[in-house]
This record gives C-alpha cells, structure tokens and sequence, in this order.
C-alpha cells in the first residue's frame, strides 16, 4: 500500500506541480506578490476538497459521465487560463500589469489543484474513512507530495537558467507542450464520455517508452506523452500546440521589441 | 493527407451512434472485479456499467485502454471504450493494484454480445 501511494500521488500530484512550475518559469517571478501566492493555495484546496466531496454526486449527472464532463472543462479552462498566460507575458514590459498577472496566477492555480487534488483526497478518504493501512498510506502520501514538490522545483531551476532560457528558449517550448497536454486530455475525456467520437489507437510506443514507466510518466505529466493515442486526441493535441504557436509568433510579428 | 482526411470524416460519420453502443458490465466486490476477463467485439464503441459494491471507492485504470475513472463505493459508473482492434487489453483498480486486476479482450466473432 505504501508503493501505491507513491504511485497515486505521482500520477495526480506530479502533473499539478509540473505545470505550475512551467507556468512560472515563464512568468517574472517578481510580478507575484506573496498574498496572491497563498491566496492561489488556499482557493486551490478548498476547491479540491469541494470537488472530492461532491463528484459522487456529479459522476452520475448526464447518465453516468458527470465527472468526465467536469474533469474535461477543468482541463479546457486551464488550456485558456495558459493561453491568456501566454499572451499577458510577451505584452508585458517592465512590470506595469501586476493585477492581471496575480489574477491569472490565482485562477491557474486554482485549477490546478481542484483538478488533481480532488483525486487524490478522494483516494486519501476512501481509505481514511475505512482505517485500512492507515500508516502506509500517510507515509506514501509524504513520500509521493515530497517527490513531486522537489521535481517540479528542479524543474523550475532547470527552464529557469539562464543557458536553457536564453539559447534555447526552452521555457517556451516546454510550456507549449504542457498547453497542449490540456487539451489533449479535454479530448481524452470526451471520447470516454462517447461526446467525441474514438478511433482505434494510430500506433503503441510502449515498446520504447511505457506509460507506466518512470520515465512514461514523467513524459505524461510535462508533455502528455501516451503509448497509444487516438486520431481526435492528435488533433487536439496538435491544435494545442498550434494556438500558443500562433500567439508568439503574431505576438513578435506586430512588436519586435517583446522579449521571448 | 487524403487518408488523414478520410479517418476524419468516418470518425465524424461514427458519432451520433451513441444509442446502439452494445452494454457490457463489470462488478468490483472485496477489490476483484467480476468478471475478471471480458470478451467484446472488436472495432466496436462499448459501453461498460462498472458497479462497486465495496465501501472504498475503486479507481478503473487502464494503460492499455487509456482510461480511468473513479467509481465511488456502491454506486454504478459508466466509461465508453473502443473501437479496439483484435487483442488483449489490461486494466485495473488503482487503488488495490495487487487485488483488483482484469482484462478486455476484443475479438471479431460479432456473438460475443
């Protein structure tokens, strides 16, 4: 139970921190205040722990596909928020939108956290409620949090140096594909509902790289790497990454002098 | 190009057939699923009825099928799956990985319903 704990923080913790970490390794770090900091955590939890309470109910709405439907447009309303991130950042110069910046840091967070977070409360209650390997449980739960705090970080270290930023832009690029992870699981959703129609899989890589490997998830959460994904979640996944495309380079086009 | 093309339209052609998904069911009970092994057909959309009779809630997993989804303790959750070619197809409950294991098989034999 405890390696499972592990395991289930990493799968819904690890892609939480990643994406706030890449989301801030674009941002100036100076334009977020403390207060809105700990405002994005407090919202974000209490969100969590709304969602986790409730999606027994919602999961039955609509004939039984009530938690894809909400799991979906949390997804989409992230894809936006990355999106407005985006644009707000290459607009910005010298620190004059600081309002916008903190709102969108809020609501990003926010999100995030009521997304993944609910999972796992609603792991962590499930087992809580019935006492059933209680320490194993808390323990992997520490173990996996810990993990995936100390990855995104290095993370955040790694697309915040200088080297990697200025010659690469790789914060960029990696906040490219984080976007169109979004967007492929906004699809991904769907299709489990049956609102989107579903193809059999294009190919499988887990001969190279399996999901369920460390580096598979890894991949999953920074990029949202599958081993067999479908023609609609390409397309999505595509057009995610295509939109932010679109917004640096007509972005630069119409002002040369934006930093990118 | 002309192919991509054409998958898109046949995908787009396949999506209001949501009323005639053939039904399959599976029970989660002491963290086992019943059945363990399911026989569907392939290239088919299925719909499965997944009822948990524990008092912890379970969480269907599947790499193979990319699909997961949380199925709070007696209650009943729907996921669609498919079209999947011919083969096996692993899946299992997240939450008690070591019990709660089972897997889909997708055959051609249209008798399968």
């Amino acid at each position: 139970m405890l390696i499972n704990s592990v395991l289930v923080f990493l799968k819904n913790a690890l892609p939480a921190f990643f994406l706030i970490s890449v989301s801030a390794s674009i941002m100036e770090p100076y334009l977020i205040s403390m207060r809105s900091k700990i405002t994005a955590g407090i919202v974000g939890v209490s969100g969590s722990i709304m969602l986790s309470q409730s999606m027994s109910q919602l999961s039955s709405l609509v004939d039984g596909i009530g938690s894809e439907l909400i799991l979906a447009s949390l997804h989409f309303s992230i894809f936006i928020i990355l999106l407005l991130q985006l644009l707000l950042n290459l607009n910005s110069s010298g620190g004059t939108i600081t309002k916008p910046y903190n709102l969108l840091f809020i609501i990003g967070v926010f999100l995030v956290i009521t997304l993944d977070g609910a999972s796992l409360l609603i792991y962590l209650n499930g087992f809580w409620s019935s006492q059933i390997s209680l320490n194993s449980i808390i323990i992997g739960s520490i173990l996996g949090l810990g993990i995936s705090l100390s990855s995104a970080l290095l993370l955040l270290y790694i697309l915040r140096s200088k080297l990697l930023s200025n010659w690469f832009k790789l914060p960029y690029v990696v906040f490219v594909f984080t976007t169109a992870r979004q967007l492929s699981e906004f699809s991904l959703k769907l299709i489990q509902a049956d609102w989107l129609p579903a193809s059999e899989p294009l190919w499988n890589s887990s001969n190279i790289i399996q999901d369920n490997s460390e580096l598979g998830r890894f991949l999953n959460a920074i990029v949202g790497y599958q081993t067999s994904p479908t023609l609609p979640q390409i397309i999505f996944y595509f057009t995610g990454i295509t939109i932010p495309l679109l917004i640096i380079f007509f972005t630069n086009r119409s002002k040369p002098q934006v930093r990118l | 190009m002309n192919k991509l093309l054409l998958m898109i339209i046949l995908l787009i052609q396949s999506a209001p057939a949501v009323a005639k998904r053939p039904v399959f069911s599976l029970t989660i009970e002491k963290h086992l699923f019943y059945p363990s092994v399911l026989i569907i057909p392939a290239r088919t959309k299925i719909k499965l009825i997944i009822n948990n009779l524990d008092s912890t809630p379970e969480q269907f997993d599947s790499f193979d099928l990319n699909r997961e989804k949380v199925i709070f303790p007696k209650t009943t959750a729907t996921i669609f799956i498919g079209p999947l070619s011919k083969g096996e197809y692993n899946f299992f409950g997240e939450f008690h990985p070591n019990s709660a294991l089972g897997k889909i098989i997708a055959v051609e034999d249209p008798d399968v319903n």
